[in-house]
């Protein structure tokens, strides 16, 4: 099986559906196609194991976690959950963040809760697998925030606290969302059981509907008559520095895209014909993924060039096999 | 219409959810050994699935473009579309007065979000299209009319008159209707998918923009009726309701696959603690133990969207085109 179908041949003839996401080593040849392209071979065996590709998502659901857990109480894993041998965090203080809305904060309880249901839904899946899941890594939620604050060139960047406000929380949330969502579409064609597929497609989902709110409140936030648009602002300074920071691989999108709204004015006139734009998808309304070199380079927060092997939110790397750039 | 195969393969599907939801150590021999054999023993090719997906597509881009724009998708702004040869009517309120079809918005950021999520499913339609190319299938006769008073009357409280035409809230629930499905069959649809390069890496990223797409309207409602007195959130939990005994998943064992819209603070998360109590919504839709997004066979989704009718029915009048019907 996995012969290439007529499908994979018109595809082919007509237009690369790859740009910057999902490839692998062996199929290089997809990357500048062209209407005249041969068609690259479908490699029959993916370049890791579903083990290391769920321990991989492991150490960026931690993350999360972390963030999340401190957003909603001010604390962040359990030493349970985050494995024996498990690196610390730093983070600011300032969790539970001050929503003023209890909506909001009714928000944040339910997006922390289901990130510590995927943790331990992937420490579950990866030993009954036979593998070991990896404890949580060093993480750092503090000088990581401020470095790529101060890239971006976000208003009070040096003091960046995304535990101080909502708008700091919630563009938190945008960003870490569009990144994983990117981070399990990119992985999806890389597993090899239908059985992780089911579990990994089901996460991806929810980032993405996490993603979703994070990007919706944002907008309207920053919509009608004297509103802030601060925080939306901010928010799509930071999209535009993770995208410079995942152009590995040759993307030129990035891989997300930022939140345009225009309600504030009525005025039509962007390419979807609306006059806002939520959705991170490129001109055929696709959603971006990226590769597991892009989200390391994105993870480190360095460049989007070079081999590194930690750096940013991971001062000592991922943990897995998984863990270092490859260009 | 729930085939052999159809059957086969819900109970593959739902035998491989519960196994993971279960954590069961037998999940590993499972995956490797006795699934591997019957995955790949289907009879559904990638051809099948992309147009199984596509006319989903064409049901989405007709009702969004309508409500948007009070036209037929094949006259969409900045987009139109091709309907494909021998294109199916598209029943509508008014006798297919397609212009009263426009939603009278009252909130711009409502109107702004109907016209991204119809230029992007008409997008998704283009795509598909082109992806299949001689094999893709022209769109099937719809019903956006009488499918949503057959739906609204089956909800508590009824709705025999539902029309999501008429307001901002109503495009919001009819929006409600088809986002959650559309996740739940790209899910389904990705565990079916052969070549995973060039077919199943674009369906995922369908899927991931229908989740964005469904967040997003999921997100609005809870803005819209914070603590569910304007009745938005029951109506949605009320269809979540119905969508799950359609699809025959209402008393599953393994959970309902259609989480609705709970009232902010009548669920509670213990998060880290062992005796904490922290308020929540629902606004993924997703099983409230690992928190994943359901899949949906084709079977279960055919059961949705034809309303209860046997091969046909609901928003398809005549059946979807091709296989997969």
């Amino acid at each position: 099986m996995n012969k290439k179908s007529n499908i994979a041949e018109k595809v082919f003839s007509r237009r690369c559906f790859l740009a910057g996401a999902g490839s692998v080593a062996a199929a290089t040849s997809i990357a500048g196609c062209s209407d005249d392209t041969v068609p690259a071979p479908i490699p029959e065996t993916s370049p890791y194991s579903d083990i290391d590709i769920l321990n991989f998502a492991l150490n960026l659901e931690y993350l999360e976690c972390e963030y999340y857990l401190r957003g909603a109480t001010g604390a962040g894993l359990s030493a349970a959950d985050a494995g024996s041998g498990a690196g610390t965090v730093t983070a600011p203080s300032g969790g539970p963040v001050t929503t003023g809305n209890a909506l909001y904060t009714d928000f944040i309880n339910e997006f922390s809760q289901s990130e510590v249901a995927h943790v331990r839904l992937l420490q579950k899946t990866i030993t009954s697998l036979g593998g070991t899941p990896i404890s949580r890594p060093t993480i750092d939620l503090q000088t990581a925030f401020i470095t790529l604050a101060t890239t971006a060139g976000i208003s009070n960047a040096a003091t960046f606290n995304p535990f101080s406000s909502w708008n700091n929380f919630i563009v938190g949330v945008a960003i870490f969302e569009d990144i994983g969502v990117t981070a399990y579409t990119g992985s999806a064609p890389l597993i090899s059981s239908a059985a992780v597929l089911d579990a990994a497609a089901g996460i991806q989902a929810k980032e993405a509907y996490t993603g979703a709110l994070a990007r919706t409140l944002i907008a309207a936030g920053a919509s009608g008559v004297g509103a802030d648009t601060t925080t939306l602002t901010n928010a799509n300074l930071l999209i535009a520095t993770i995208n410079k920071l995942g152009m590995a691989d040759g993307s030129t999108a990035g891989g997300a895209v930022q939140i345009n709204s225009g309600v504030t004015n009525g005025a039509l006139g962007t390419a979807t014909g609306s006059s806002i734009t939520l959705t991170p998808a490129d001109s055929n309304s696709l959603a971006y993924g990226r590769t597991p070199n892009q989200v390391l380079h994105i993870a480190y927060g360095k460049s989007s060039t070079g081999v590194y092997s930690s750096g940013g939110f991971f001062p000592n790397g991922l943990n897995g096999t998984i863990k270092t750039t490859t260009t | 219409m729930a085939t052999q195969e159809t059957t086969q393969l819900d109970s593959i599907i739902a035998n491989r959810r519960a196994l993971i939801a279960a954590g069961s150590a037998a999940m590993a021999g499972l995956a490797v050994t006795a699934f591997a054999g019957k995955v790949y023993a289907q009879s559904y090719t990638d051809t099948d699935i992309l147009n199984f997906a596509l006319n989903l597509e064409y049901l989405e881009a007709q009702f969004y473009t309508l409500a948007a724009s009070g036209v037929t998708a094949d006259q969409g702004p900045g987009n139109p579309i091709s309907l494909g040869s021998g294109a199916g009517p598209v029943i509508t309120k008014g006798t297919n007065n397609y212009a009263s079809c426009k939603v009278p918005f009252t909130n711009p950021l409502v109107q702004a979000y109907a016209l991204e999520i119809a230029y992007e499913e008409r997008n998704h339609v283009k795509f598909l299209q082109s992806a299949l190319s001689t094999s893709a299938v022209a769109q099937p006769a719809l019903d956006l009319y009488n499918s949503f008073m057959g739906l609204g009357a089956q909800l508590t409280p009824s709705q025999p008159s539902f029309d999501p035409f008429s307001s901002d809230a109503m495009f919001l629930l009819g929006a409600y209707i088809f986002e959650d499905v559309g996740v739940s069959a790209y899910h389904g649809g990705a565990e079916l998918i052969q070549d995973k390069i060039n077919v199943l890496a674009p369906a995922a990223k369908i899927h991931a923009v229908e989740a964005y797409h469904a967040g997003l309207v999921r997100t609005t409602l809870y803005t819209l009726d914070p603590d569910g007195s304007k009745g938005y959130l029951g109506l949605a939990s009320s269809m979540s309701k119905v969508r799950a005994t359609l699809d025959g998943t209402s008393s599953s064992s393994t959970g309902t696959d259609d989480i609705g819209l709970v009232t902010p603070g009548s669920t509670t998360v213990t998060l880290e603690g062992a005796s904490g109590s922290y308020p929540a919504t629902t606004q993924v839709n997703a099983d409230q133990v690992n928190y994943l997004c359901p899949a949906r066979t084709p079977a279960q989704v055919l059961s949705i969207v034809y309303a209860g009718g046997a091969g046909k029915g609901g928003f398809f009048t005549n059946s979807l085109n091709g296989t997969i019907k």
